[in-house]
């Protein structure tokens, strides 16, 4: 079996280097340069930087681990990864670039479906969320650094239909389709390359390679970690829905949406994946958005057929967890059963369950 | 004898001397035949072209498809063990999705009938195929069904990987369906209409262009109706035409001083009655079978022919293969039809002497049957 390093980080031999004295050795790169890699760690430029630091995966600096396996943990649990971007450190910044293979790895050797695919997207969303911020430049840079093929900003259709989102404004039939290309615009390449690369994650972690023993404790870490926030986010069934069981955040969303409050995007998203996940049915969800100023009933259901999966690339979203609840600012009244989860999702499954007990 | 083994026995004779193509990549392929529905069954599996024609001339089967598929293992049940590899794009256009005026029963070759779908065909080719998906005549594989339509396969490897949902993107282009103004570039900046260009690409293009010569017309009444204004801003827009007319080339759609509602709405009439037509007709499903082209369908005795130029095919003629020696048939109702630059006359209870391909033609429609 080929080796990790080999393929992904380009060592031949071992080569013990601790990133203290790296950064005494090579002070070459500019800050501006490792932030880039911190933010796109994928990047041809992060790789070539993790090929010279030719390090190996028996003996690699305990800090990465670390970070790596918050980084996995982060991903699958919120959605999203927060690197420190803005750190002065070099040490620091090093060690967010060498997290991103590392957590590759121990992700990969769970072997479990459901968290590589929920860690891949977490590396999408975070991609998704530089690149916004970022330049066209860096955009195109990046969109052939994951291996789009563009020509003039322009992708043959097969590639666009096989990794573009499919929502309405992104419909071939609304895009400036020319002799077999489409043209892109700077939302759909963006939302490309955040495909592109879920899949690339995916089908690299679904790889085996033969990796040292010390990244399997983590793996298991990890999805210890993690499981039982799985199995009530993705496993359970959770009968019928009872809405006098769910958390504060989501009942004060429901209050909102039925008293007909024109909610920003993001509170919407919540109530939509949160209903969905508990498997309300459609037309329901449909009608607690009914109020609102700009209610489309067209949209609506598209909307929410799209968060369930019935539609676009089949992914099923889940709201967040209440760490981005909290960070959103849609964290209110907690109470004690708030203190003891990590989810909206576990709250209401543990009221549930408590209920179903109770009436045995 | 029954008219079925008329037909299977006449297949078979023709097969017997001739061979039917093997599709490429024919071992990753799934096959299907049928006797008595058009797939009896499925999941088969043939190495090459010879034992392909093996197994047509000793099972001989009325009607044999394969799929558009390309299989890790094709004879795989259920379909989730096939292990899809990809799958050639193919177009299906048939005569029962059109509406024409004949009164004849409904699964007739009828030259009107057929005259529509070549229609349309030619259309898919021409507006849409080859100017915006990108593929010049060579890529396109056209096979007469061998009934009452038309197969367009694209087989260029680059579109084997396209996925279920990108398959149905492309029928929803070619049917305008979930097209949106504001997504082909109308919008109000200010007070202002901005939109697509003359040059624009795609359907904003096409929708453009549409305009653009409604407009150059000096007909008020056509113009209104066209558009879906009243007749009195259909007078204005004529009197001011030449400005307009500058302004829509260029993307300033507030020239024509039309609300953006009424734009949005004259869009979507224009993409339906442009894509009208094309609806329902174009396959999506990526594991379905499909006549094998230059066998013969058991319901025609007509070759699933080959076609090098459909503006001079002649489905009466052209896939017409079966021998002509006579054979008599009874009518079972009266009825006309023509064949190989011949009219036939069937009528109810009456012996007829036919050549054999027009008897296996009035015996698979159940216009006649054979007698003992």
């Amino acid at each position: 079996m080929k080796s990790y390093s080999q393929e992904y980080l380009g060592n031949p031999q071992p080569n013990s280097v601790l990133l203290d004295e790296v950064h005494n050795i090579i002070p070459m790169w500019s800050r501006e340069e490792l932030q880039f890699c911190v933010k796109y760690p994928y990047s041809s430029r992060t790789k070539e930087i993790v090929r010279w630091l030719n390090f190996d995966l028996e003996s690699l600096d305990p800090q990465v681990l670390e970070r790596a396996l918050q980084r996995a943990k982060e991903g699958i649990e919120i959605g999203v990864i927060n690197p420190e971007v803005a750190s002065r450190s070099q040490k620091i910044l090093l060690v967010e670039i060498l997290s991103y293979p590392v957590a590759k790895i121990i992700v990969s050797l769970t072997k479990d479906n459901y968290l590589i695919n929920r860690y891949a997207h977490a590396e999408a969303n975070t991609a998704r969320r530089f690149l916004y911020r970022d330049d066209n430049g860096v955009v195109d840079g990046i969109a052939t650094d994951v291996g789009i093929n563009m020509h003039n900003r322009s992708v043959f259709f097969v590639d666009y239909l096989n990794n573009i989102p499919l929502q309405e404004q992104f419909k071939l039939v609304n895009a400036p389709l020319d002799k077999g290309r489409v043209t892109l615009t700077r939302e759909s390449e963006i939302e490309m390359i955040a495909e592109v690369l879920r899949n690339n994650i995916i089908r690299d972690l679904k790889k085996r390679y033969d990796i040292p023993s010390i990244y399997s404790t983590y793996a298991k870490e990890l999805k210890q970690g993690v499981s039982a926030e799985k199995a009530v986010i993705s496993d359970e069934d959770l009968g019928p829905v009872d809405a006098s069981l769910f958390p504060p955040c989501i009942k004060a969303l429901l209050s909102r949406a039925r008293a007909g409050e024109n909610m920003a995007h993001q509170p919407r998203f919540v109530l939509a994946t949160f209903l969905t996940s508990i498997n309300m049915p459609i037309d329901q969800i449909i009608s607690v958005f009914r109020n609102m100023p700009n209610f489309n009933e067209k949209k609506t259901r598209y909307y929410i057929e799209y968060s369930a999966g019935k539609r676009g690339s089949g992914v099923k979203y889940s709201p967040p967890a209440c760490e981005k609840m909290k960070y959103y600012g849609l964290c209110v009244n907690p109470d004690a059963l708030c203190s003891k989860v990590k989810h909206p999702l576990s709250y209401y499954a543990a009221k549930k369950k408590g209920k179903r007990y109770a009436k045995h | 004898m029954q008219s079925i083994d008329f037909i299977r026995r006449a297949l078979t004779e023709w097969y017997q001397k001739h061979t039917v193509k093997a599709p490429p990549q024919i071992e990753r392929r799934e096959f299907g035949a049928g006797v008595d529905k058009k797939i009896d069954f499925r999941h088969l599996k043939f190495r090459d072209e010879q034992s392909l024609n093996m197994y047509i001339r000793t099972s001989s089967p009325l009607y044999i498809s394969y799929s558009a598929a390309y299989y890790e293992f094709p004879d795989g049940r259920p379909m989730e063990k096939k292990n899809w590899l990809g799958a050639d794009l193919v177009f299906d256009l048939d005569a029962d999705e059109y509406e024409t005026p004949c009164t004849h029963p409904n699964d007739l070759v009828c030259e009107i009938c057929m005259d529509r779908v070549k229609q349309e065909a030619i259309k898919l080719i021409e507006e849409y195929l080859i100017p915006d998906f990108g593929f010049n005549k060579n890529d396109l594989y056209i096979v007469f069904s061998g009934n009452r339509g038309y197969h367009i396969h694209i087989r260029n490897e680059e579109v084997h990987p396209l996925s279920q949902n990108g398959r149905k993107e492309v029928v929803d282009y070619l049917t305008a369906n979930g097209l949106e103004p504001q997504y082909l570039g109308l919008v109000e900046m200010g007070k202002r209409i901005y939109g697509p260009k003359l040059d624009s690409k795609g359907w904003a293009g096409k929708i453009v262009s549409e305009i653009y010569s409604i407009l150059s017309s000096d007909d008020k009444k056509f113009i209104a109706k066209q558009l879906g204004i009243p007749s009195k801003t259909a007078e204005r827009i004529i009197n001011e035409k030449d400005f307009i007319l500058e302004g829509i080339k260029h993307g300033e759609w507030y020239r024509a001083g039309i609300p953006k509602k009424t734009w949005e709405k004259a869009f979507k009439i224009i993409a339906m009655k442009k894509a009208a037509g094309i609806d329902k007709n174009v396959t999506i499903d990526v594991s379905r079978l499909m006549r094998v082209p230059t066998s013969i369908h058991g319901s025609t005795g007509l070759q699933a022919a080959e076609i090098k130029n459909i503006d001079t095919f002649d489905v009466f003629k052209d896939p017409v293969v079966l021998p002509d020696d006579p054979v008599t048939v009874v009518g079972i109702k009266n009825i006309d039809f023509v064949l190989a630059d011949q009219t036939f006359e069937i009528k109810n209870n009456l012996k007829i002497e036919l050549p054999k391909y027009a008897a296996v033609y009035a015996c698979g429609k159940d216009m006649a049957k054979v007698i003992e």
